[in-house]
Parts: C-alpha cells; structure tokens; sequence
C-alpha cells in the first residue's frame, strides 16, 4: 500500500492477511499514527467481548451463510485443527455442530455450536483467556473471512403463546 | 489382504452400533437441555417452578433399596413432576416406571428428603414410540398401582425444520395415556400438536449437560475406541484380535501423542479405557 502525503512525500506499508504490519519505505510517521491512533485502540476493542465472556457464548457472526450446508462442518473441523497442541472432541454433527476443544498451550477451553447459518457460538469453560479465545477466533476468520463478534444476549423471557406457536 | 478388509469391515460395523448408541443418548441429553431451557425461560412455567433437578434422587419406599435416579424431577408450586427419557422400548421400563410412582419422597441437593405434594405426575418420553400391545402392559402395570396421579407419555425428536433445527414434544395419541395437570408446564405438554424448542436456545443449557449421563459418556467413549484407536493405534494382530473379541489382551504400546501410560487390558473394559483416554484425543467423526 502506497500512501500519498504532501508533495513527493510518501509512506508505503504492507498490511498482512493476519495482521502483520511491514513499513517498507518513505516516511514512517503516518503508520506511527495509524498504529497509535486506531489500530491500537481497535486491537483493545476486538478483545473486549472475550474479557466479559464468562459464562456467556460469543457470537462470530459472517456476512454469509457459510454453514448452510453442513459439509461446511468439516471445513470447521479443519480450521480448529490447526490450532496447535489442541484436542478436539466432536460430540454432534448432524443436524447442529457441537465440538469441545481444549488447548493444551494455554489451558483454554472451548465449547463451540453452530445453530444458525452464519454464526458460531463459543463458549469458554472455566478462565479460558481473551487470547486464547482470539487464537479460535483467528483460524476461523481465516477460514471463513472476518466476522462481527459479541456476546450473545441473554435469552427473552417467553409467554407459553410463544412456546405453543414454536418461537422458543 | 481379504483378512485385512474383513477386519476393516468388522470395526465399520462396530463403530456404526457405537454411534448409533451415542446417538441416541446424545439426543436425550438434548431433550434435557430443552426441558431445562423451558423452565427457567417461559416466564409463566419458571414463576410456578420451585425446585428443578435434572440428576434427581427418589427415596425407594421400603428400606435398604439403592435410591432411584429418574432423569428429572421438577417440583412446582401446585404439582410435582417426575421425568424419565428413554431411547426406545425395553419390557424393563415398566417396572422402573411403576418404581417411581411408588417413590413417596424426593432428596434435594443438600439430601434433606422431601414428601411429594398430592398432585403428582410421571412423565415418561420416548424417542421411538413403543407399540400398542407395549402401551396396553404399561398402563396395565399403572393403573394397577392405583397411583391416583397420572402416567403420560410423549415422544421428543430432533427434528430438521425451515426455521432452524429444533427438539420436539408431542404428548402420544393414546386413549389411555394421561393428561398433566393444569399448570402452565402440563398445558404445554398436553398441547395436542406438541412444542418445538430449538437448538439456538436449547445450547444455552447443552453444556451443563453434555457430560453429566454416564451413559453417554460410556457409549461416547466407545466411539473414540472405534473410530480412532481400532483405526489408527493398534497394530494388524492386534485389529484382528480386537474386530474378533471386541478387546485386547495385552497392553497396548506407547502410541503417538501419548499423555500417559497405556497399561490396562482393555477386554470387557474398553469404555473405560477410551474414556480415561479421550483428553488426549483429537477426534473426528461422522456426524
């Protein structure tokens, strides 16, 4: 990426895939800023849902169906395999996607559903860390592109109209 | 190299039953979560619920008998509800029913025992729904009893459905099944066209569950033996023995990615061997 700044000054930067930064040549002092000003402060914030997880599902919601078809569970499968030191248990998959996985690096671990065509939910046991959930949440994404991710709302209080007529 | 594929053939099979059985258990503990879902998030059933256990002990009514442990007790406020899942039908579900009505008293978590109050009801569900000549020795063997309460029984399913997947409840359409009493929990299951809970809400109670039946957790491990160590650790001699006898004799080798020491023969055992195992496995299978 090549920025333009006044006259024949010019900052140009690599940005990675995974989120590697490489300054390559020009003036350095507009990717200090951008760094300082924004991506620092958004790195802070992408974490946030994982530090107030406890006990609560995290949502990584895409902007496709991606799980609409459940050979997609396999491309999961796959993704969270490649976490390393880790075992994962498949307890279902047909029709929803039930998986424990547990990593051995740094103690972390995971229940993970897929209930919806575009979202998985995760949910950390125990004191599973903000960084060993953005470990998950980095093979997925680089799976299945970048995602919106949340906590899950607390679920509604329901009438029994609602149970009888199937919105629970 | 005909050996070799019959051996393989002979642990697809066995894997397939393994599944088959875990299966079957797993959805039980979906009906579970679905039911615990539904008394702590239907307003009008949470307000009348006081006490709810899902690994509940009944006080047998004579004395030096084990405790019984039906799947679920739910104790409200103007009926108590007494919960057993099954799979299919066995002949031995009528008398564990039967023994459950019986039961006078209930044990709360802290194993103080409780008299069940005078409005009662055995809820028994089914994923199969047994046949006819099944229901007439059931509720012969009920109404024997003069229970005085109702026994009703209904069918749960996991079902596909266009707006998500879901786990269902339908009471069964028999003449001399039961209907629950009035409360809001009793109206919901004697709703003639049954109640769907889906799985988007359902796995918000899954994982207090998913490890708590022990049989689950056996067949389960049965899985893991099957898919993974009968495929992938054992040596040729020792996949004929196993597709042959269903265990090993001896113990087994240190095996890739080991965690600890493999020692106990695993004949006549091999769940619990599996189960102790299953941390260490990295696991894939068929859905």
């Amino acid at each position: 990426m090549r920025a333009p700044l006044t006259g024949n000054l010019f900052c140009e930067f690599t940005v990675a895939r995974a989120g590697y930064l490489s300054f390559h040549k020009g003036d350095c002092a507009p990717l200090m800023r951008l760094m300082l000003d924004r991506l620092a402060p958004a790195m802070v914030d992408s974490a946030k849902p994982f530090e107030r997880a406890k006990d609560q599902f995290v949502t990584l919601r895409f902007a496709e169906p991606f799980f609409a078809d459940r050979a997609s569970y396999g491309v999961v499968l796959d993704a969270i395999s490649r976490l390393p030191r880790t075992s994962i248990a498949l307890l279902h998959g047909n029709p929803y996607f039930h998986a424990t996985l547990t990593n051995y690096e740094d103690g972390g671990e995971f229940e993970i559903f897929i209930t919806q065509h575009s979202t998985i939910h995760i949910q950390g046991r125990g004191e599973a860390s903000p960084a060993s959930f953005l470990r998950l949440q980095d093979v997925l994404t680089q799976s299945f592109r970048d995602a919106t991710v949340a906590l899950e709302e607390r679920p509604l209080q329901y009438s029994l109209r609602d149970l009888l007529e199937g919105r629970v | 190299m005909a050996e070799s594929s019959s051996v393989e053939e002979k642990i697809r099979q066995e894997f397939e039953k393994a599944h088959k059985e875990y299966a079957a258990y797993d959805k039980t503990l979906d009906a579970v979560s679905a039911l615990s879902f539904v008394l702590e998030n239907v307003k009008p059933i949470a307000e009348e619920t006081t006490f709810h256990d899902f690994r509940p002990r009944l006080d047998p009514p004579t004395p030096n008998q084990a405790q019984y442990t039906p799947d679920g007790l739910i104790i409200q406020k103007s009926c108590d509800f007494v919960l057993e899942l099954k799979t299919s039908w066995n002949e031995e579900d009528i008398r564990q029913t039967v023994q459950y009505g019986r039961s006078k008293k209930y044990y709360r978590p802290d194993g103080s025992t409780h008299a069940f109050g005078k409005n009662r009801c055995m809820l028994l569900g089914y994923q199969n729904s047994p046949g006819d000549s099944n229901l007439v020795k059931l509720f012969d063997a009920w109404d024997l009893q003069d229970f005085g309460f109702p026994l009703v029984l209904f069918r749960y399913s996991l079902e596909q459905a266009a707006g998500g997947d879901q786990m269902f409840f339908v009471r069964v359409p028999y003449q001399r099944n039961g209907l629950c009493p009035s409360s809001s929990l009793g109206k919901a299951m004697n709703f003639v066209q049954g109640f769907p809970v889906s799985i988007n809400s359902l796995k918000l109670h899954r994982t207090k569950f998913h490890k708590a039946g022990d049989q689950v957790i056996a067949s389960y491990a049965a899985v893991l033996w099957w898919t993974t160590y009968a495929r992938h650790y054992l040596t040729e001699e020792q996949k004929i023995e196993m597709a042959g006898g269903g265990g090993v004799e001896h113990p087994l080798s240190h095996t890739p990615g080991s965690c600890g020491p493999c020692s106990p023969s695993a004949r006549g055992r091999r769940s619990t061997w599996a189960e102790r195992r299953a941390p260490c496995l990295g696991v894939s299978t068929p859905g």
